[in-house]
This record gives structure tokens, C-alpha cells and sequence, in this order.
């Protein structure tokens, strides 16, 4: 080939080379033009899409304190320990130091660590301190999830106060079921960038919506005065040979709830094996028919209506007959003349339904339902009952029972609904809402809850004549419930226990409700005793124990005597 | 001489017209190197940072779950049925109050005056024996207070044991 001819293909194949590229280079540019301009939005939205992913920021779950600060309920983290073996590189050494830090078998471990499945459980609520060592190692394949779990470190002192809280997180009975969204919080959102293995990348920037923590609640319940209402409750529980049994104190000027305490009780933290049965609280839930203590009621709405005085008299024959049916006296004896006062004193269910009669259906169920029985007190617990109370009108109601729920049977109650109302005879004849927590704290305020009155049940020359009458009756007939050097209002109840079939005629359920000091009262508390085997009369074995915690709170609350009280 | 003068000044011309952009291009790549390399340090800083920031999060919510432990632990230490055990290993056990108004005078020194002031509280004198006695006042109130100690020598006389 001539020179000329060969430089002359040599720039043809240039020619044609350069064309090629160019094309290529075109694709090229076209492709990313395609990439970069038009799937632009796309593909980035594609690309986010596999990167980021949105986190859910548990909230703390809030305390539940006592009136003193002792928290009640609190939430701790624990760590569930947990490997995929596969990743894992030394399991031998790994085994060495995981058995140091947890406190497990070496060879257990080793087995667990090179076991040829994709994950595997280590242990699960493990302790602060080791959780946080496990994370510090560091090793591949090792994962630790710290878990919020709630902790109850008085554990049965204050359970049906307090309540439980599922594995999920979700609060049932008590403070906790009532209160669950406050103390629960708000859940945030923390949105995360995640590299090809799923791990998050901490560099990468994050927008966060903050998680709220829970409300912590405090309470109107004393630690102090709780242990005294559950101390005395056991040992009267044992002392009687009783089934169950129920105290509540109360501070009757405000309707603040000292304590609770009800027995058979449970260790919330032992929840997912507690019966289920003890987990209703039974001072709001657990009905009774409250017989003689309802006695109160009745005597306040008769001298309230002016249907009877103190000194009004009527004769006792031992039995009354109202709508058909005969009401006996409890020892079915008859007193002859008795005062009003007498009638109290000595448990009169003749005179009860004398009272009842007299005043009339309408006028006595006012009374009844001025007192809150019939209706929820709404107090801020989980699980409150109603009551039952059956009026003129009512399918289920007859004649018969305006004399009956005189002297509290075919009528009933709660223990709290029992304790509210005497509680009003305390207050002047004000009823009070009851009510738990005291003080809603966050971070950035405390909410302080104000007591709030429900009505006047009766009026305030009513409730000091009727206090008066409740004295007599502690210093006459129940002085069992007498405390030296103080005034003590008071009334026991003996009432039957209701079954399918009448009345059971081998058991009793035994009650008193009080209050102290009788003319300037601190608290008022309430006794029932299920089924005692010792005795089925309240005057020996509820008064007793009514006794034995007001003796215990007198001192607690540093309450003189009334003579040196008084001479103040 | 022209054509020289001409020569000459065209290639100054030409140093002319050429210098500002040699000196743009040349300060353009110092800017760009320089904002590149503050763009760099300034990345790197923010990293770190954000890093500093991760660790002291992380150390934060390592603090309030140890804190959380151990208000946890002293709750369960505080708790009323720990406190009652310890109380009762160091043999304190319940108090009995005796009250008395200020115009009274408390006399430590006879049982019999001893005993009176403890029979008009309402207790035996016997309440008291085995028992340390302290007095404190509140609310003008002088407050006598024994707590039972089991098989304790009480460290103050207290009326019912007859000290002189």
C-alpha cells in the first residue's frame, strides 16, 4: 500500500473509531442524563426509601409515688441478651467472657454460641450492670435490647392501689389501669439511616419527634399509714380466722384516700403468675350487703328529715312487720322503750325500720342516694362498682325492703361507698368526692388536685347530733373500739352473707367504720372482715382491729389526747 | 524601527491581555482548593461532632438507666417491709406516746408520780419498762415518747422503773 493510501486508512479507522466512541460516549451521557434528569426524583426516591426507615422512641412510663415520695411504681431497664452464632467470631473466647459478666454456665454458652441456627436467646431481663457490660464488649454477633420493666419496690403493700402493667406495656387495676394513658406518655419517632446490613448509621442525619414521658402521679396514700391498714388487716385476717378482708382510711374533711388494703393481696411484680382473682380490688369492687354500719344512714336521714330526735322513743317489741314480712332484732329480743340513741347503740334493726317507715320510701332513698350508695363515688381507680340498690318502682323492689335496707340488707355496697358516706357524717354533712392522687408532676409543672364536694348529704347540726350518738355507741355497746383518752364515733355491723338460696346461716361478715377524734376528725376507717371463724359478731373482731390501727395512727399522726388536745 | 516597535509591543500587548486570566484561573483554583478544603475540615468537624454528640447520648441514657437501677435499688432498701426487718434486727419496735400538756410538769425522779401521769394517758406503767424514753416538743406540746427495745436497758430512767 502506497504511504498516501495507508494514512488515508489510518484516518478512516480514526474516523470511524472517534464515531464509535462518540456514540458510546453519547449512550453514556444519555443514560446518565436519563439517570441523573428524568429518574432523578425517582431513584432518589427509591434510594431513601431502602435507606431510611423510621424508628418508634419508647416514653418512660411515670412513677407512682406515695404521699411522701417512696415510689410505689417505678420503670427500670433490663437487658434481653440474645446472638446469632453465626456471626459470632471466637466462640471460645466469647464464652469465656460472656460466663464471667452473666454469671452462666461456660458450657452452656459455648453450646448456645455455636449452635447452627440464625438466633439464639441468651437470657432475658438481665440486670443493669451486666446488660450494659454485655453491650460494652462489642462483639459481633452479640445483641442486647434493653427493656423497660416496671418495678413495684414495695411490692404487696400497695397492689390494689397500685395495679399492674402487662408485658406490652398496657396498665390494668388500680392507679396503673386508671391513669395508663397519662403515665404511659407519648411514643416519638426517630427517623434513621441504615447501611446495606440494616445497621443504623450514626453519622447520618436524623429528624427526631421527641417521645413525652408519662405523668408521675403522687398520692394521697402514706406509705406509713398503708403498712398499719395491711399489718392490722393480716393479723386480723389470722387472728379470726377470717376469709378475706378490706381496709380503707380516709381523710374525711377532703375525701384523700390513706390507704387501702385488702387480703388476700398479690406482688406485683410477680404478675404474669398471680390468679387473676386477687386482682380486683375489693374495697371498689367486691359487694357486700353492709347490714348494722348502714344503720348510719338511716338514723342520719331520719334525724335530718326531722322524722325522729335522739330522744325520740319508740317501743321494742323485738320483731316489726314491714310490707308482709317480719324484721327480727338480731338477738330476737325486745328492749321495751328505747330512745333513738338506744336503738343505735344497741343495734336495733326494729327500730331501723321503724325509721325507715316513718320517714317514708321517698324520703329514705333521697337520703340513700344523697349519700352516693347506688351510683360509682368516681374515684380516680380502676374497676369501681355501682352497687346495687333497688328503689320504689323498681321491678325487684317490695315493701318489704324499705325495712330491710334499713339495717343494710337488699342493699348492696362498696367499701369505699360505705366509708365515703360515714365519712360525710364526719365532715360536717358533706359529702366528699374521694380521690387518690394528690399531684400530677411533669417536667415542667405540678398540677395539685383540689378536693371536691359532692353535696351536704344532711345538714351540719344533723352530723354533730349524729356524731354525738356514734360516741355513745363506741362508749356503750362497742368498746372494743374505745381508745383510752379519745373520743371515738363509731358502729359495728354484723350482716349475713347472701347466697342463691336465703341467707347463709354459718357465716357472717363482719364490719365497723369510724372515725377520730370525734369532734375535730383526722381520718375514718373502715373494717370488714369476711367470714371470721372466731367470732361472728364485728363487736369482736372488726371493733378490735378498728381499735388496734386507730391507736397506731393516732400516734403516726401525732394526735394528743383529747383532754390535752382540747385544753390547747 | 517601527516594525521592531510594532514586534515589541506585541507580545506586551499579549502579557497584557493574558496575566488577569492566568492570575483568575490560577486564584480560582486556590479558592476552589481552598473552600474544598474547608468544605473537608468542616465535614470532618461535623462528623465528629455528631459522633461526640452519638457518644454522649449514648452516656446520657447510660446514666438515667444506671440512676434508674439505683433508685430502684435504695427503694427496695427504704421499702417498708425492709425498713420493719431492720427495725426489728436492731429491736426497736413500736412507740407508745405519753402525752402531756406543757402547764404539767413531768416528773422523772418517783414512780408513783410516774405512774400517775401514765395511768391518766390511759397505760399501765408497765408499758414502759424496757423501753427508751425521749421527750420533744411540738405545737407547745411536750411529747413523751418510749420505744420498746427487747431486752434493751432503757438509757434514761423512765418513771415506771423507780430511778430516784
Amino acid at each position: 500500500m502506497k504511504p498516501e493510501n495507508e494514512v488515508r486508512s489510518k484516518h478512516r479507522r480514526l474516523i470511524v473509531l472517534a464515531a464509535v466512541l462518540a456514540v458510546g460516549a453519547l449512550v453514556i451521557i444519555g443514560r446518565l442524563a436519563y439517570y441523573q434528569i428524568w429518574m432523578h426524583d425517582r431513584l432518589e426516591e427509591m434510594a431513601l426509601e431502602e435507606r431510611e426507615r423510621e424508628r418508634n422512641v419508647p416514653s418512660e412510663r411515670g412513677n407512682i409515688l406515695d404521699s411522701t415520695g417512696h415510689p410505689f411504681a417505678m420503670s427500670v431497664i433490663q437487658w434481653d441478651i440474645s446472638v446469632s452464632p453465626e456471626l459470632v467470631d471466637d466462640p471460645n473466647e466469647l464464652a469465656d467472657q460472656l460466663a464471667d459478666l452473666m454469671d452462666l454456665p461456660r458450657d452452656e454458652l459455648y453450646a448456645k454460641l455455636t449452635m447452627k441456627v440464625p438466633w439464639v436467646s441468651l437470657a432475658r431481663g438481665t440486670a443493669q450492670e451486666i446488660g450494659e457490660a454485655v453491650a460494652g464488649l462489642e462483639a459481633n454477633g452479640i445483641i442486647c435490647d434493653p427493656r423497660a420493666l416496671r418495678v413495684y419496690p414495695e411490692g404487696e403493700l400497695a397492689a390494689h392501689v397500685v395495679g399492674i402493667v402487662s408485658d406490652g406495656g398496657v396498665g390494668f387495676c388500680g392507679i396503673e389501669g386508671y391513669y395508663d394513658q397519662w403515665l404511659a406518655g407519648t411514643e416519638g419517632k426517630r427517623a434513621i439511616e441504615q447501611n446495606p446490613a440494616g445497621e443504623e448509621i450514626p453519622l447520618a442525619p436524623q429528624a427526631e419527634l421527641a417521645a413525652t414521658a408519662g405523668v408521675n402521679l403522687i398520692l394521697t396514700v402514706d406509705r406509713n399509714i398503708q403498712m398499719i391498714a395491711v399489718q392490722e388487716l393480716e393479723r386480723a385476717v389470722e387472728e379470726y380466722q377470717a376469709e378475706s378482708g378490706t381496709v380503707v382510711i380516709m381523710d374525711p374533711q377532703t375525701g384523700a384516700i390513706l390507704a387501702i388494703a385488702n387480703y388476700p393481696s398479690y406482688d406485683p411484680n410477680l404478675f404474669p403468675d398471680v390468679d387473676g382473682k386477687l386482682l380486683d380490688d375489693a374495697s371498689l369492687s367486691k359487694l357486700w350487703e353492709p347490714g348494722s354500719i348502714f344503720k348510719v344512714i338511716t338514723w342520719a336521714g331520719g334525724l335530718d328529715s326531722g322524722t325522729i330526735s335522739p330522744g325520740t322513743t319508740v317501743y321494742d317489741s323485738g320483731s316489726r312487720e314491714v310490707g308482709g314480712r317480719v324484721i327480727w332484732n338480731w338477738d330476737r329480743m325486745g328492749r321495751g322503750w328505747v330512745t333513738m340513741t338506744d336503738g343505735l347503740a344497741q343495734s336495733l334493726n326494729t327500730v331501723a325500720a321503724f325509721i325507715s317507715t316513718s320517714m317514708g320510701k321517698d324520703r329514705f332513698y333521697t337520703y340513700v342516694q344523697r349519700f352516693g350508695f347506688g351510683v360509682i363515688t368516681k374515684v380516680d381507680l380502676a374497676s369501681e362498682g355501682p352497687g346495687i340498690v333497688k328503689r320504689p318502682g323498681d321491678s325487684d323492689w317490695f315493701a318489704s325492703d324499705l325495712g330491710t335496707n334499713a339495717f343494710g340488707q337488699g342493699i348492696a355496697v362498696t367499701p369505699l361507698q360505705m366509708l365515703s358516706a360515714v365519712s360525710a357524717v364526719a365532715n360536717h354533712g358533706l359529702l366528699m368526692k374521694p380521690y387518690i392522687v394528690k399531684q400530677f408532676v411533669t417536667s415542667e409543672k405540678v398540677v395539685s388536685v383540689q378536693p371536691l364536694a359532692v353535696r351536704q348529704a344532711i345538714a351540719e347540726e344533723t352530723a354533730e347530733t349524729l356524731t354525738g350518738m356514734l360516741v355513745e355507741v363506741v362508749s356503750r355497746e362497742a368498746t372494743k373500739a374505745q381508745v383510752a383518752g379519745y373520743r371515738i364515733a363509731g358502729k359495728t355491723g354484723t350482716a349475713q352473707v347472701p347466697t342463691a338460696y336465703g341467707y347463709d346461716p354459718t357465716a357472717t361478715i363482719a364490719s365497723f367504720v369510724g372515725f377520730a377524734p370525734a369532734d375535730d376528725p383526722q381520718f375514718a376507717v373502715l373494717v370488714k372482715l369476711d367470714k371470721p371463724q372466731a367470732s361472728p359478731w364485728a363487736n369482736h373482731t372488726a371493733a378490735p382491729t378498728f381499735r388496734a390501727i386507730v391507736e397506731r395512727l393516732l400516734v403516726y399522726l401525732q394526735i394528743p389526747p383529747d383532754e390535752i388536745r382540747l385544753a390547747q | 524601527m517601527n516594525r521592531k516597535t510594532i514586534t515589541k509591543q506585541g507580545p506586551n500587548q499579549t502579557q497584557k491581555a493574558t496575566f488577569p486570566v492566568r492570575t483568575a484561573l490560577f486564584g480560582g483554583a486556590a479558592l476552589l482548593i481552598l473552600f474544598a478544603w474547608l468544605q473537608l475540615i468542616l465535614a470532618l468537624q461535623i462528623a465528629s461532632t455528631e459522633r461526640q454528640i452519638q457518644i454522649t447520648i449514648d452516656e446520657l441514657s447510660k446514666l438515667k438507666r444506671d440512676n434508674m437501677a439505683l433508685v430502684q435499688d435504695t427503694a427496695i432498701i427504704e421499702s417498708e417491709a425492709s425498713m420493719t426487718r431492720r427495725a426489728e434486727a436492731l429491736g426497736y419496735g413500736l412507740q407508745t406516746p405519753v402525752y402531756l400538756s406543757l402547764g404539767q410538769t413531768y416528773q422523772t425522779t418517783g414512780p408513783a408520780a410516774g405512774g400517775d401521769v401514765l395511768a391518766s394517758a390511759g397505760r399501765p406503767a408497765g408499758d414502759l419498762q424496757g423501753g427508751i424514753l425521749s421527750q420533744f416538743l411540738l405545737d407547745d406540746t411536750l411529747y413523751e415518747t418510749t420505744t420498746a427495745q427487747k431486752g434493751a436497758t432503757s438509757p434514761v430512767a423512765s418513771p415506771a422503773e423507780g430511778a430516784p
